[in-house]
């Protein structure tokens, strides 16, 4: 752990960025780009009417992240990152859209009754979180101290990230690696089961009582 | 560390507010593959978390599966983060048939609709 010397708060943060300038070269610029995608995208991601938009800001966002993890010394979780999400989960939401409704030039309502109550309940989890990751029991403001930055260091001086990972994960994680693929088979198959077509008769029967349900709901709604 | 890289706050800042961006469509949007797609920013909120505290306190140890380096930092947030998101992955594609079978039987996937197990 560092000094009390090396301890960065806010302050003297902002002011090396200022002696030392807003140079792209430095990793601080970086963070506030990546900050800002982050988190516009990720606001384009909820609040999006079109929901392909919204996959592709869901894309934007991860990739984003990738870069934040770059910053962090992840470079192989950066990839991690961009392949599964950006090829493999925003590609199978993209298409889960597709088969389920048509999108083009649709104006549906597409958030419930309940947006102010989640706006505040979100607002108040975020509060909440902040206190808990900066506040003592006792109520004081604790956090750059308990959070006291390591010293300058060459993190991995001899071994490359993803050497790393992998050494980790066949040696010391080896079980929770064999249980994340016992993992995936089963939602494997458990996806293609829930996904799986019924027999035509099945889906006529279907269809008739999910319109008596719509119908219901619809009634109970009007109420 | 320098001083140039930004210290591990601002990173909690950023996940913070990306978690509870994640809340808020979670529990504002009405289709159900919007509310899927707010459960992935709330894992990559979680994922950042994990990769910064493992970049800036990592517990130092020497692993024997190392044979050319002593003391390496522990990557045992990333390796959380690289399971979090295989669950995600895993969490997709069960959350985005189960969207596919309530769209067959529903014919919608808005999620007022699907009450029938509600109260």
């Amino acid at each position: 752990m560092g000094t009390g010397a090396e301890q960065p708060d806010v302050w003297t943060y902002f002011k090396w960025l200022w002696l030392n300038g807003f140079g792209l070269a430095q990793p601080h610029w970086w963070f506030f780009i990546l900050s800002f995608v982050i988190i516009a995208s990720g606001i384009g991601t909820v609040i999006a009417r079109n929901l392909l938009h919204a996959a592709m800001f869901l894309a934007l966002c991860c990739i984003g992240i990738a870069g934040i993890f770059i910053l962090l010394n992840a470079e192989f979780l950066a990839a991690v990152q961009v392949l599964v999400y950006v090829g493999g989960i925003v590609t199978l939401i993209i298409f889960a859209i597709m088969l389920s409704e048509s999108i083009t030039g649709k104006k549906a309502v597409t958030h419930n009754k309940q947006s102010i109550t989640a706006l505040g309940v979100s607002i108040m989890m975020g509060i909440v979180m902040i206190v808990i990751l900066f506040y003592n029991q006792d109520g004081y403001f604790v956090g750059l101290e308990r959070w006291a930055l390591t010293a300058d260091r060459n993190p991995f001086p001899n071994v490359s990230n993803a050497q790393m990972i992998g050494r980790s994960l066949m040696s010391t994680y080896t079980l929770i690696f064999w249980i994340a693929s016992i993992i995936l088979t089963i939602a494997m198959i458990g996806a293609l089961i829930l996904a799986k077509a019924e027999d035509e008769t099945d889906i006529a029967e279907l269809d008739k009582n999910s319109d008596s349900v719509e119908e219901s709901s619809g009634l109970e709604v009007n109420e | 560390m320098s001083p140039a890289d930004p210290p591990i706050h601002f990173y909690i800042y950023l996940a913070t507010i990306l978690f509870v961006i994640g809340i808020f469509g979670c529990l504002a949007r009405r289709n159900a593959i919007a509310i899927l797609m707010s459960l992935e920013l709330m894992f990559n909120a979680c994922n950042i978390v994990l990769v910064a505290f493992c970049q800036r306190h990592g517990v130092t140890y020497t692993l024997q599966a190392f044979s050319r380096a002593q003391d390496i930092e522990s990557p045992v947030g990333q390796i959380y983060a690289i399971f979090v998101i295989i669950i995600a992955a895993a969490e997709a594609a069960v959350g985005l048939a189960l969207a596919i079978a309530a769209y067959r039987h529903y014919k919608s996937i808005n999620m007022d609709n699907i009450n029938l197990l509600k109260w």
